[in-house]
């Protein structure tokens, strides 16, 4: 697998599984079984990673389209994921923040972390800029510009994009998502069961994946000239 | 859970090519007849072609599999990708390098042999109680090529120890884990440990650190090394005595010996370990204590954890004073030289077992709680003096001892990781209890001990105190508040206290003695 195809690959597992946690409506679910249906047909490479089993499944899930009903699943992801009584909130201020007050800080140090790449915040968004799914699209989107810097053979802009995933991940997703995914896990619901198991495997791996990648554009391996972090990340 | 005949839940792997060294039909017979619920097939070019190896992965229903092979696999990459193909778990696979054994015995000798350690895989196996996410980081292939840094081919990846929260005591002060790790891998954070990958060597020193076994590193818990021993020791075969040969997972010391033609007893049976630094005093007297005839460490031949080779040869030099102290020759425990003929030399003889025969094995004692009970299990085993108490600077256990001075404030209990010393609130007493097969030396309670030279911590074995259980260090009257009723403080604590306000402070003195914490705001004025 390049390292074109392997950030490709990490931008739609990040996209996929943001759209996992978000309504299940019919037209989320026909593009998240199509995305899943183009993804199944990597198979072969992604045997290489460890995550491989927890990943076969929530493509297999996700593949057979709207199924259970959408209604079904909708009543499900509601008491699940977005009621008033929801049994796991997918918020990082739930998992990381003491003090309620705390939580527009937090919500406006997300949003400076997004525009500093040129994404700016849609006030209207109904979900915060703390919320699961929108922490998973920006590491998608992250990953997209790492894939398309490796594309052009940019060394150093890939190595910046990695420089930001490695951040994010330790300050923001990935100091919380493994909880959360193993709450979605224990609620015994199995369409989200199967989601928390791929998004808690996933972001373990890729943890140390982008810390492995960092090191490989590190200035010891002579692609990068200077240290990525001292290299004006804001 | 054991599978049935019918539906095996472990299945073992023979590659055909073994049949030169070994007797592949009598070793399939028997491992099928010995072993329920185990299901053997002998594989053509199992290790020479991967389609055949993908191939009988497809035949074969069990979940678990243990590998008979000529040769440890080199592409260990690849090879667990297709284990993931086929939906099994890597971790959940043990490779036995039947093909040393072929090299290092001869004929029925080495057929011999294989069963046991075919057995001892399977035991380890069942043992196996799945793995975690977080226990396996990626890691740099070996070897990469300048064409490969822009590609990424393949990963491989190493298993890391995760810390299940559950067992931890890391809420209540307990640091030894992070203490242990020989690269300060691991990190005490808001009560929770958690471990640093980046730095993470995988020599499993974390695993025995832990009293409450709550370090959990797949292939090489107390559980599944308990269930190997004890499969080792008691599986039926014509090898007695035996002895149990501990090796890190990666030292080329044993390969070294069978490519230079040389041997040494079949009755030496292979146990492999992360790093043989992990290996604490009672993994190395349990397998006594389960009548093997000895136990030998070969050292560690990586850097990784060679610093600490010193610790191992204390945890040696302990159990062989254990021995002598019990009356039995030291020789039953060995640290093996480095050098392949010395190595080989040194395993040239194994001494007779203290009793004629296997016993049931107790695999048990391979747990962190069970130290003790394998120092009194050895101690009636070898008719060792009740009273032996052994004084050295690697005994895993310690005395701790206060004198006249102790006020039964508590402070050394709540420094105390593993509860040994605990401060019990009896009716109108208070009771600094102390339980000796609990105390791990770790030395945390002395400098918290606010009076000075009163708590003395002794790294000794005592044999006579473990067998006698918890015993009370210092007892003390508690009063009761003037107002409420409830327990105020420890007698002694008080009179220390009132020493300490001295003249100036006796009203305040007056009242801390005579009312509790809560009462003291509202008590009634003094006279």
């Amino acid at each position: 697998m390049s390292r074109r195809a392997l950030a490709g690959f990490r931008r739609d597992a990040y996209a996929m599984l943001a759209g996992a946690l978000l309504d299940p409506d019919e037209a989320r679910l026909a593009h998240l079984a199509f995305q899943a249906r183009r993804l199944q047909r990597l198979s072969n490479r992604l045997s290489g990673l460890a995550i491989y089993r927890q990943w076969s499944a929530l493509l297999r899930v996700l593949s057979a389209g709207p199924r259970p009903p959408s209604d079904a699943l909708r009543a499900e992801f509601t008491d699940l994921l977005a009621g008033p009584a929801a049994s796991c909130i997918p918020c990082e201020s739930h998992y990381l923040l003491a003090e309620r007050h705390e939580v527009p800080l937090l919500n406006a140090a997300l949003e400076r972390e997004y525009a500093a790449v040129g994404l700016a915040w849609n006030p209207k968004a109904a979900d915060a800029p703390d919320h699961l799914a929108v922490e998973l699209e920006y590491m998608a989107f992250l990953c997209g510009r790492e894939a398309h810097a490796w594309e052009r053979r940019r060394v150093e802009d890939a190595g910046l994009a990695l420089v930001r995933q490695q951040r994010f991940m330790r300050q923001h997703v990935g100091r919380w998502a493994p909880t959360f995914a193993r709450e979605l896990m224990a609620t015994g619901s199995r369409v989200y069961a199967v989601v928390g198991e791929a998004l808690e495997a996933f972001i373990h791996h890729d943890r140390d994946l982008i810390d492995l990648l960092l090191q490989s554009v590190s200035p010891a391996s002579g692609v990068l000239r200077q240290p990525a972090a001292t290299q004006g990340v804001p | 859970m054991r599978g049935t005949a019918g539906h095996p839940d472990v299945a073992v792997l023979l590659c055909a090519d073994l049949g030169r060294r070994v007797e592949l039909s009598a070793l399939r017979g028997w491992l099928q007849q010995a072993l329920p619920g185990v299901a053997a097939h002998v594989v053509p070019s199992l290790c020479a072609q991967r389609a055949e190896f993908a191939r009988a992965l497809r035949g074969v229903p069990a979940s678990r599999l243990v590998l008979g092979v000529c040769a440890a696999p080199s592409e260990g990459a690849y090879f667990q990708a297709r284990l993931r193909r086929a939906d099994r778990d890597p971790l959940a696979v043990e490779v036995v390098d039947l093909g040393r054994i072929g090299r290092l015995h001869a004929g029925p000798v080495a057929t011999e042999t294989a069963k046991v350690l075919l057995a001892g895989a399977v035991a380890k196996l069942r043992a196996f109680s799945g793995a975690r996410p977080e226990q396996l980081k990626p890691v740099r292939p070996a070897a990469v090529s300048r064409r490969a840094m822009l590609t990424w081919s393949v990963f491989e990846y190493q298993v890391v120890p995760s810390v299940d929260a559950g067992r931890c005591r890391a809420d209540r002060g307990c640091r030894l884990c992070v203490d242990g790790c020989p690269r300060r891998a691991m990190e005490a954070d808001n009560g929770a440990i958690t471990v640093r990958k980046s730095d993470c060597i995988s020599c499993g020193v974390c695993v025995t650190a832990c009293p409450y076994d709550a370090v959990a590193f797949p292939g090489a818990t107390a559980a599944q090394v308990g269930a190997q021993i004890a499969a080792l020791l008691s599986a039926p075969a014509s090898l007695w005595p035996r002895g149990i040969l501990f090796t890190c997972r990666h030292s080329p010391a044993l390969d070294a010996v069978a490519s230079r033609g040389l041997t040494y007893p079949p009755n030496w049976l292979l146990a492999e370990v992360p790093c043989v630094a992990m290996i604490p005093p009672a993994w190395m007297l349990a397998p006594l204590a389960m009548n093997a005839a000895a136990v030998a460490l070969v050292p560690c031949g990586d850097d990784g954890a060679r610093g600490e080779m010193e610790a191992v040869r204390g945890r040696v030099e302990y159990c062989r004073e254990v021995l002598r102290r019990c009356g039995e020759g030291d020789d039953r425990i060995r640290l093996l030289p480095e050098e392949t003929h010395a190595l080989a030399d040194a395993l040239r003889d194994i001494p007779a077992p203290a009793r004629e025969g296997p016993e049931p094995a107790a695999e048990a004692l391979f747990a962190a709680a069970a130290a003790s009970q394998v120092l009194l299990q050895l101690a009636g085993r070898y008719g060792a003096p009740g009273a032996a108490a052994i004084a050295h600077p690697s005994s895993p256990f310690g005395v701790v001892d206060v004198g006249e001075a102790c006020t039964v404030c508590g402070a050394c209990a709540d420094a105390c990781p593993t509860d040994a010393l605990r401060v019990v609130q009896e009716a109108t007493e208070s009771v600094l209890a102390f339980t000796p097969s609990a105390c791990v030396a770790c030395g945390r309670c002395v400098p918290r001990c606010p009076e000075p030279h009163t708590l003395r911590l002794r790294q000794v074995t005592d044999l006579r105190r473990l067998a006698a259980g918890p015993v009370d260090l210092r007892r003390t009257r508690t009063p009761r508040c003037e107002a409420c009723g409830a327990p105020i403080a420890p007698e002694a604590m008080l009179r220390r206290v009132t020493a300490i306000l001295g003249r100036d402070g006796a009203a305040a003195a007056a009242v801390i003695t005579r009312y509790c914490a809560s009462c003291r705001g509202t008590a009634p004025p003094m006279s």
